[in-house]
């Protein structure tokens, strides 16, 4: 399992960077978004996979952490699924609306010139 | 001396500044390589696993499936925009059962729902983007041909470094750490089953209302952009698809799905409430339901149009976001008429008539102050950009109508 979770986040952020270095805002924006698949997958696995056991507790009595998955990083990878959503409409806004005003989707905002 | 405070650093920037996003984000990324390889690279411990789970072929295809979707996405990006985004859904769909499969429910519920809402999104902002049917006649140039193969050797590199690290602490056994504590004291403290959401709500709850507080102002931000916002003049005549089909056929689109998609609206609304309820001791919790929630408005809009939905539900996003900031602050500091530092949660069990013995947390009205900030903050993006096709169809009607109004003349 963590040999294909790790070749997965390594395929992942290696299109992600690809992506990311692209001149035109809709392969970055793609970009973005596999990149932060693969962080939050990452981050998520700092706790060690746990299979079948999701960190629901009983109501009282003893409890032993070691039986259950780490609950911190997957409440870390909540929040940044949410704020990542943030971002891209953010940046989907800022794209749109600097095509509006530029005329192109180059990311700098102009056509690289010609040497 | 004096004359070097100025010179060196103009130099240093006239040789690394660039007005450029791509050399700058090269930049970035060579330098991460760099600082990564020059921090762990001599002391990387090769040890052989420690601790592994057992290897599932279901997972392997599954992931072979999420990677292929991934290139895919990655290579279509440019040309096929349409094609790129349903593999980055693909992708995304492997991701949220990854999470799923390893025991994190509340992120695969999450992960889900947010999945749905932000392919809208792109779709939604497709349409303003320049049309490319064709390829580029500088993309078969040698120094772009050169730029493609260096950047494709630094994702492989980026790629592969990351995968390595990965692996190697996934297969390290883990230590005790401060999600013992949480899982330890999440019922006995926060009263609550599910130590994900005891934990965003209560244990870290400060982390969250900073959360959705980004959330506010991105959504005040996106909508006061689209505001001022001129579309690109090609783009503002109706789609191609559009043009070719009647009007007759056009009223009629998907009739079918619509009906379904209105139908679904209370629904939606229940299964909103039931997330949000059940969050604080099964997965669920004010994200998933906020989203979902936010789903529930997006699909009527789906299913007719702006106007029609306009004209019989009166949303009004900013207020959602208003009251929800103001509840999660609000409950945050009510802990201070009884003498505890600013969102200390209070968890009890109150019997209601009927229903019997229910949990009442303070910690629950918080989640309800995050439900409501999430939809409003959500919806008011989506419907921000939505709004951009009935301004550029107001800009047609006008251009249409200048023409005729000078002939009446």
């Amino acid at each position: 399992m963590e040999i294909v979770l790790s070749l997965a986040i390594g395929v992942l952020s290696a299109s992600g960077i690809w992506l990311i270095l692209r001149p035109r805002s809709f392969q970055v924006i793609v970009g973005l978004c596999l990149l932060s698949y693969a962080v939050n997958l990452f981050i998520f696995s700092m706790g060690r996979l746990t299979l079948s056991a999701p960190a629901i507790m009983p109501k009282g009595g003893f409890v032993d952490p070691t039986r259950y998955a780490d609950p911190l990083p997957q409440a870390l990878v909540l929040t940044a699924i949410v704020i990542s959503f943030a971002t891209t409409a953010l940046f989907l806004v800022v794209m749109i609306a600097s095509r509006g005003f530029t005329g192109t989707d180059h990311v700098d905002g102009r056509e690289r010139e010609q040497p | 001396m004096l004359k070097g405070t100025w010179v060196l650093p103009r130099r240093a920037l006239g040789r690394l500044a660039t007005e450029r996003l791509q050399p700058q984000l090269r930049l970035l990324v060579a330098l991460s390589l760099v600082l990564a390889i020059a921090a762990i690279g001599a002391r990387f411990p090769w040890a052989p696993p420690a601790r592994v789970t057992d290897f599932s072929p279901a997972f392997a295809l599954m992931w072979l499936i999420g990677g292929a979707c991934a290139v895919g996405a990655a290579w279509q990006a440019k040309y096929h925009r349409f094609a790129a985004l349903a593999m980055l859904g693909g992708a995304g769909l492997v991701t949220c059962l990854t999470f799923a499969w390893l025991s994190a429910p509340d992120l695969a519920v999450t992960q889900l729902l947010v999945e749905v809402v932000t392919t809208v999104l792109l779709l939604l902002g497709l349409r303003w983007l320049p049309q490319r049917r064709a390829g580029l006649p500088e993309d078969n140039l040698a120094s772009a041909r050169r730029r493609r193969i260096r950047d494709l050797v630094m994702a492989v590199a980026g790629g592969s470094g990351i995968a390595l690290v990965a692996h190697s602490v996934m297969t390290r056994p883990l230590v005790p750490n401060v999600g013992d504590w949480f899982l330890a004291n999440a019922y006995y403290e926060g009263g609550g089953t599910n130590v994900v959401n005891v934990i965003l709500v209560d244990f870290r709850a400060f982390d969250t209302f900073g959360e959705i507080a980004v959330l506010a102002i991105v959504g005040l931000t996106v909508y006061s952009l689209l505001r001022r916002f001129r579309p690109a003049p090609e783009s503002v005549d109706q789609p191609n698809q559009q043009q070719a089909t009647s009007q007759q056929a056009l009223d009629d689109y998907l009739m079918v799905p619509s009906v379904i998609m209105l139908w679904m609206f209370p629904v939606l609304i229940m299964v909103a409430a039931y997330f949000f309820f059940r969050g604080h001791d099964l997965p669920g919790g004010g994200f998933a339901a906020g989203v979902t929630m936010a789903i529930a408005f997006l699909l009527q809009y789906l299913a007719t149009n702006v106007r029609w939905v306009e004209a019989r539900l009166t949303i009004l996003p900013i207020r959602w976001m208003g009251i929800g900031l103001l509840i999660a602050a609000g409950t945050g500091m009510g802990s201070w008429i009884f003498g505890y530092p600013f969102l200390s949660a209070h968890a009890r069990y109150v019997s209601i008539p009927l229903i019997g013995d229910v949990p009442a947390a303070t910690a629950m009205l918080f989640d309800l102050g995050v439900f409501a900030l999430v939809v409003g903050a959500t919806v008011l993006m989506l419907i921000a950009i939505a709004h951009q096709s009935l301004r550029a169809a107001r800009l047609r009607e006008q251009d249409d109508a200048a023409p005729a109004a000078k002939e009446i003349r």
